[in-house]
């Protein structure tokens, strides 16, 4: 056994996830709250993405959509989080073996990264092109890429399911 | 309680579309895959619509402005997720047909459907008195609606 299947076999067991696991609606809730959420934090991704691509809002700087937003999306991303984080620890030791959940957070990491790289790279320089219709290259990129890597990570979220095997 | 269409749910059920979406293993997945992709389209683009009419978000631009902008993405993004779904839909009608959580969440889409469109209509109206007074309780009716057919469909496989 892994140190990490045993850390997840440890989660899986304390009384809480278990708690969680054997309910019958504790899990469901958990889990329509984390799907709703998606509209939050994806949802106002999205729109900031399509803006950048020049495909919504393209009159409008991109600091004047993006910045009222992003308290939004960071209040979606602690619902996705704490609901997920609950969600998987009740069922731990078989996330651990699931390729879709594996395969999902490898594109929640890609997609991070792909922030923390706009962020630090072309949105730093916004002043010089936030008004334009059409972003720089670098932002239209980060912007499809974002817009893909999320989408992934929502088919794999739904493909979870389809690789558990209950009972 | 009684629940149009039966004969449409019973014919979609002899459908070559009940038999091809049942053919495959893959189509009811991919395709439910494809309704939660257009759901996070659609949420997010009326909230930001709803938000920004009642005066949360984007205060610095016209909401004439978003809502032009916006149009087309809660278009396609409801074509998706009404295509996707009668497809969904078609696999098994009668056991939709059936089921409480279907039921409700076709009569909260229909309502949802109706207060959007009301709250389109009236933003390209904004001098009219009446679009002062209830464009701010229409969005937020919109936004009630949508998460009502949210939940409901998220009920729907579980009861």
């Amino acid at each position: 056994m892994t140190a990490l299947l045993q850390v997840c076999a440890w989660i899986h067991d304390l009384p809480w996830a278990t708690a969680i696991r054997e309910s019958e609606i504790t899990f469901p809730a958990l889990e329509t709250v984390h799907v709703l959420s998606l509209g939050l934090m994806v949802g106002t991704i999205a729109i900031v993405d399509l803006r950048l691509l020049g495909v919504v809002l393209r009159h409008e700087p991109v600091a004047r959509i993006a910045a009222p937003l992003l308290p939004a999306t960071w209040i979606g991303f602690g619902l996705m989080l704490s609901t997920g984080g609950l969600l998987f620890a009740a069922e731990a030791t078989d996330m651990y073996a699931n390729p879709a959940f594996r395969l999902k957070l490898l594109l929640l990491g890609l997609a991070g990264l792909n922030m923390l790289v706009f962020h630090f790279t072309s949105y730093s320089r916004r002043v010089r092109w936030g008004s334009e219709v059409s972003p720089p290259v670098g932002a239209r990129i980060a912007a499809a890429a974002s817009l893909t890597l999320w989408t992934g990570v929502i088919i794999m979220g739904r493909a979870i399911a389809y690789f558990h095997h209950h009972g | 309680m009684t629940f149009p269409g039966l004969s449409v749910f019973r014919w979609l059920a002899h459908s070559p579309l009940n038999a091809a979406m049942n053919k495959s293993v893959w189509a009811f997945a991919v395709i439910e895959m494809g309704h939660l992709v257009a759901l996070a389209v659609l949420g997010g683009a009326s909230l930001v619509l709803s938000l920004r009419v009642i005066g949360i978000w984007l205060k610095d631009v016209e909401a004439t402005a978003v809502a032009r902008s916006l149009r087309p993405v809660l278009a396609i993004s409801l074509g998706v997720l009404i295509l996707s779904g009668l497809l969904l839909l078609s696999s098994a009608p009668l056991k939709y047909y059936f089921n409480v959580a279907f039921r409700a969440k076709m009569l909260l889409l229909l309502l949802a459907l109706a207060s959007n469109l009301a709250m389109l209509l009236l933003i390209d109206r904004p001098a009219a008195v009446a679009s002062k007074a209830a464009l701010p309780a229409l969005a937020a009716l919109s936004l009630l609606l949508w998460l009502g057919v949210g939940v409901c469909g998220r009920l729907i496989g579980l009861i």
